[in-house]
């Protein structure tokens, strides 16, 4: 048995200097999602596999300086709003400051821990 | 069928690592149950989130509170709240005549630290706390709505205030702005001040049909919602729809207004959360519930005063118990019980809890419920 045996964070791919993460697009109401479901969340219909562009807006923004699950703080994130659709939580690159609501961000990579990196880049 | 509690009855909050949960858990219903007066229990509802399988069972026990069904609830920190609204229904649909409502927790016992995020949950595993999550609401508030560090740190000045009086409150010594801005970072803004502690309790009460005691609180409605998604197309911070969406059912089955309202326990485990749930309530506009702690319209003596307790800030957030720890403090205010902390002609309470942690999802669940008592 293991603890956790399906990794359940967006899929983060960096190719040839380009990032992607993948995700679903419903083909009926167009919601977009970073999930791997079956069905749409938002209407039931099925849905197709999408691939979304790196770069969005930051909706908010922290920094946790508290050690939780192991992970060593200080940890800079941000819920970023990607220009395709999703909403994702992401760690951050950078200076130890809290990212501002409504600045540009991009996807980089993944943290070695495997977690979504953007950075900010405005 | 017309839903009244007939007693309740709490712990003391705070850390008890040496006192078993199922300790606390008899010296709760007891005193709830002396409270209601004689009557066979016919079921009890029991919350909680991180204590062990059959914790109802275990709980009640060495009480003899047995051979009748036991369910137990996890609905994340409102799962008492949860515990609490499944026998409201259970009385309001006639199955039975008298029942418990247990909630129920012992963190100290399972956390040393900050509660460990789920790491089967996509943010969970990136590590998100809670306390960053609200700390994410706390800066767009900031961004969008010129929130500021004063204003979310009047919240705890005056939730510390409140429970100076409560000596069942893990936290009964005030504080100053200066203290809790100065307090240590958890996630910015958040200070340590602006976060629950780590608590352990219990509470419980005893709800029935009425019987015309002059003391029982009569329960004028009960809602419990789960969230809906909350992802790019949510224009508000994490857990406020799901709140107001509550708000607005629980309202109208009771046949009120949140300006009839004289006194509400609500959901404060970080500053923001007071902010954002009694603007989804409907005491202030959105991006207006910074003003009211800061200039004392939710403090004892103001127009609303919200959690007398001490709330979860100050009185303690043992998670499974804390829904029932409020409704007890919504019981003894409309019943004229609560001394120095008494809102004074306290006629309608209003109790809100808010369960959360699930990745993409507006709340785990939300519980609001609405009690009248007779005019002091």
């Amino acid at each position: 048995m293991t603890d956790h045996p399906a990794d359940p964070r967006p899929r983060v791919t960096a190719s040839n200097h380009s990032v992607a993460i993948a995700g679903t697009r419903c083909g009926s109401c167009g919601y977009c999602c970073l999930d791997d479901s079956v069905l749409c969340m938002a209407c039931g219909s099925t849905l197709s596999p999408a691939c979304f562009s790196p770069e969005g807006t930051i909706w908010a923004g922290t920094v946790q300086r508290i050690e939780v699950n192991g992970r060593i703080p200080p940890m800079i994130l941000a819920y970023i709003d990607l220009d395709e659709g999703p909403r994702l939580l992401a760690h951050v690159t950078g200076k130890v400051t809290a990212p501002q609501v409504g600045a540009r961000a991009r996807l980089v990579g993944t943290t070695k821990e495997g977690d979504p990196l953007a950075e900010v880049i405005c | 069928m017309n839903v009244y509690v007939y007693g309740v009855g709490t712990t003391s909050f705070g850390k008890h690592p040496d006192v078993p949960l199922a300790k606390l858990a008899e010296d709760a219903v007891l005193e709830a149950l002396l409270d209601a007066g004689p009557g066979a229990i016919e079921a009890a509802y029991v919350g909680t989130v991180f204590g062990p399988f059959g914790s109802g069972q275990r709980a009640l026990r060495r009480l003899g509170l047995l051979g009748i069904p036991i369910v137990n609830v996890e609905n994340a920190c409102a799962s008492g709240s949860t515990a609490f609204h499944e026998a409201f229904w259970s009385i309001r649909t006639g199955r039975f005549k008298r029942v418990l409502a247990l909630g129920l927790e012992h963190l100290t016992s399972r956390f040393d630290g900050p509660i460990a995020p789920e790491a089967t949950d996509a943010e969970g595993r990136s590590g998100l706390s809670l306390p960053a999550l609200y700390a994410m609401s706390a800066a767009r508030y900031m961004a969008c709505h010129g929130l500021t560090d004063r204003q979310l740190a009047a919240v705890t000045v005056k939730n510390r205030q409140h429970a100076s009086t409560n000596e069942r409150a893990q936290f009964r010594t005030p504080v100053t702005l200066e203290q809790v801005l100065s307090s240590p970072m958890i996630a910015d803004p958040l200070t340590l001040l602006q976060c629950c502690p780590l608590s352990d309790g219990a509470a419980a009460a005893v709800l029935g049909a009425r019987r015309d005691n002059p003391r029982d609180v009569a329960v004028l409605s009960c809602v419990l919602r789960s969230g809906h998604l909350w992802d790019y197309r949510s224009k508000h911070v994490w857990g406020q729809d799901l709140v107001s969406t509550t708000a607005a059912q629980a309202y109208k089955h009771a046949g009120i207004t949140p300006d009839e309202i004289d006194v509400l326990e609500v959901h404060d485990a970080f500053t923001i959360g007071e902010i954002v749930t009694l603007e989804a309530l409907g005491l202030a506009a959105l991006g207006e519930g910074g003003r009211l702690a800061e200039s004392g319209v939710t403090a004892l003596g103001g127009t609303h005063p919200v959690n007398p307790s001490g709330g979860l800030i100050s009185r303690g957030h043992p998670l499974g118990a804390t829904g029932l720890a409020q409704l007890a403090e919504i019981v003894g205010q409309l019943r004229g019980d609560q001394s120095t902390r008494q809102v004074q002609n306290a006629r309608i309470g209003l109790v809100e809890t808010m369960g959360g942690g699930v990745s993409g999802i507006d709340g785990n669940a939300c519980v609001i419920t609405v009690l009248s008592g007779a005019a002091q």
